[in-house]
């Protein structure tokens, strides 16, 4: 497992860049708001990339990049709102794709405020 | 083990998430909270004795379904479109939702779901079914947890037939 200790809401505004094989190992994390150690499978730690891993795979290399927006998790640590950005591309002859994760707690707990008073206001009528 | 995509789509308020906390962690709560992106958990259910994995996906709730962000249906194996039995709103432009979830999804598995029927009795359930342009495949309460299981269940059975 990573290590969830490392992960909490004091990264806002912090990205991670996780690396991974078509096989689902991490060859490379910068660890900013988490630790995972390399050479470990963590496809099925996250339900959302799990989810879309397959296609990820099947998708052309250099395509478009695939972005979900205020992420929760429901990973140990990370319980805020996340930005999650996968592209897949060919570096050294290898297939791989690059993670990104964005803590933005933050700024999508004001935005939530903010719907929150709207679609009150909606559900309402 | 093999895993499946499903996501709960539909307009606000319909009790997606409602649904989600009950079927993932048999919870429900009556307070409202917007849901602003998405939420995936995923579960294991035997369905004719094999094992499957759900990974389901609680997104937010737009008006209209061509509002949501493409990039959610990637890789998805199953949608359940949600409505609320006790407001029409919900329900007037499910034809064309329904339209436009089965153009971006070809061949995905599509459930339609009239929930909080724990809202209705059962002459005005008659009346309101009378009204909703397209069939539904259950009624359910994310309160009392009626039939949720069920459209999980049933879905997971269409997918492993077509597996
Ligand atoms: N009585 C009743 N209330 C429900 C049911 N499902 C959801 N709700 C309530 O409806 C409101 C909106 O539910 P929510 O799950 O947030 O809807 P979403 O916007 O589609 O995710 C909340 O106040 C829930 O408690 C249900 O089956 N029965
Ligand atoms: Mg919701």
């Amino acid at each position: 497992m990573p290590d969830s200790n490392s992960g909490s809401a004091s990264g806002d505004g912090l990205c991670q860049l996780i690396r991974l094989n078509f096989s689902g190992a991490v060859i490379h994390s910068s660890n900013t708001l988490f630790a995972v150690p390399i050479d470990l499978n963590i496809v099925a730690t996250f339900p959302l990339l799990e989810s879309i891993f397959q296609s990820l795979i099947e998708s052309n290399t250099h395509s478009e990049a695939y972005e979900y927006f205020a992420v929760e998790t429901t990973f140990p640590g990370l319980d805020g709102f996340y930005d999650f950005r996968f592209v897949v591309l060919e570096e050294f002859g290898e297939n791989v794709i690059d993670w990104t994760i964005c803590d933005r707690t933050t700024y999508y707990r004001q935005i939530q405020a903010d719907q929150q008073k709207n679609n009150e206001a909606k559900l309402r009528n | 083990m093999l895993s499946k995509k499903i996501i709960l789509t539909g307009s606000l308020g319909v009790g997606k998430t409602s649904l989600f906390n009950q079927f993932l962690y048999q919870r429900f709560d009556e307070k409202y909270l917007t849901t602003i992106g998405v939420k995936v958990d995923k579960k294991t259910v035997m369905v004719n004795g094999r094992e499957l994995s759900l990974l389901v996906w609680d997104i937010a709730g737009e008006i209209k379904q061509d509002k949501v962000p493409r990039t959610y249906f990637l890789g998805s194996s199953a949608l359940i479109y949600v409505f609320d039995l006790t407001r029409p709103t919900t329900y007037s432009n499910m034809l064309e939702d329904l339209k436009y979830l089965k153009m971006i999804t070809p061949g995905v598995v599509i459930r339609v779901i009239g929930n909080k029927i724990d809202l209705v009795d059962l002459e005005k359930l008659n009346d309101i079914l009378d009204k909703v342009p397209a069939t539904i495949d259950f009624t359910t309460s994310a309160k009392t947890g009626e039939n949720v299981e069920n459209v999980f269940f049933s879905i997971g059975e269409e997918l492993l037939d077509n597996a």
